[in-house]
């Protein structure tokens, strides 16, 4: 398994639409002002997620994106496998001998089971849930400077 | 998060040694076994010595050995004594800029504690006994 900022940024913009989403869709703009990134990066994380089905786009002026799954039916390690093109931690091997193979099978992959389990158990809903839940959420400045700006 | 070529010939280089027990093997001897170069394993091994993990033999019949029973050497040391930290995500280790508005941070945290926890889990002595069985059923099979 492989952690990119790309990934890290898709969870982030799961969760972005999972919160703000429910009245409203998200704009890339919006998306872009909040995590502070360029729109044409965060376009491009939002195109690998609408191709993945994590979200869906409107179109029209006051289109925008939205989830196109539940949140408790998103989980973090499926988003990070459809950004990735690697999915081990195994460092790269040209020919592996009898060593390099055992070290793949007993060390590498155990821990990329073990780093997949976990995340694989982890869903958007769990995160604002482990963050307090939306109630609490929507008290944070940040939620109210979002919804101040859109 | 790929773990870099220096912690793959730590590991690897750590395997060989314990797998020799107690004949002391110079840096070439590991470099030969494990087809790499001599250069590159040099820096592996002085921070492996740096670490604690080998100690270096002069003499004769010189070269370089593990301090510790190979079942009270983690893999997390073996590769931490390479690389600075072997992090999930940046949030893990410095501090975000955005962490107030962020609400993926602890998770990556804690994903970070997972790793280590599991590769403090896998001991030297796992791999070596791994690595042998691996080799004996290798000769059967030309049998």
């Amino acid at each position: 398994m492989k952690l990119t900022t790309k990934s890290r940024y898709a969870v982030r913009c799961c969760l972005g639409l999972a919160i703000f989403g429910d009245e409203d869709l998200i704009s890339v703009r919006s998306a872009s002002r909040h995590l502070k990134l360029s729109t044409k990066y965060i376009e491009n994380i939002f195109l690998s997620l609408k191709k993945h089905h994590f979200i869906e786009s409107v179109r029209g002026i006051k289109g925008g994106y939205r989830l196109a799954k539940k949140p408790e039916d998103i989980d973090v390690y499926s988003i990070i496998v459809a950004m990735e093109n690697s999915h081990t931690v195994a460092p790269y091997h040209k020919r592996p001998d009898l060593l390099a193979r055992v070290l793949r099978r007993d060390l590498w992959y155990r821990i990329d089971q073990e780093l997949q389990e976990y995340l694989t158990n982890i869903t958007i809903a769990d995160i604002i849930e482990m963050n307090g839940g939306m109630e609490e959420i929507k008290k944070l400045d940040w939620y109210k400077e979002f919804k101040e700006f859109t | 998060m790929r773990v870099s070529r220096k912690g793959m010939y730590a590991v690897e280089s750590m395997v060989v040694l314990a797998d020799n027990d107690s004949i002391n093997m110079s840096v070439s001897e590991v470099a030969n076994a494990r087809h790499c170069s001599f250069k590159f394993l040099e820096h592996v091994f002085r921070d492996l010595k740096n670490a604690g993990l080998v100690v270096s033999v002069r003499g004769k019949n010189g070269g370089y050995q593990i301090t510790k029973d190979p079942a009270d050497i983690t893999c997390k040391e073996i590769v931490l004594a390479v690389e600075n930290h072997l992090s999930t995500a940046p949030c893990s280790q410095d501090v975000c800029p955005q962490a107030g508005s962020c609400m993926t941070q602890k998770m990556w945290c804690d994903l970070q504690l997972e790793l280590y926890r599991e590769l403090e889990e896998i001991t030297l002595q796992d791999l070596v006994d791994s690595y042998r069985e691996a080799v004996h059923n290798e000769i059967n099979y030309q049998i």
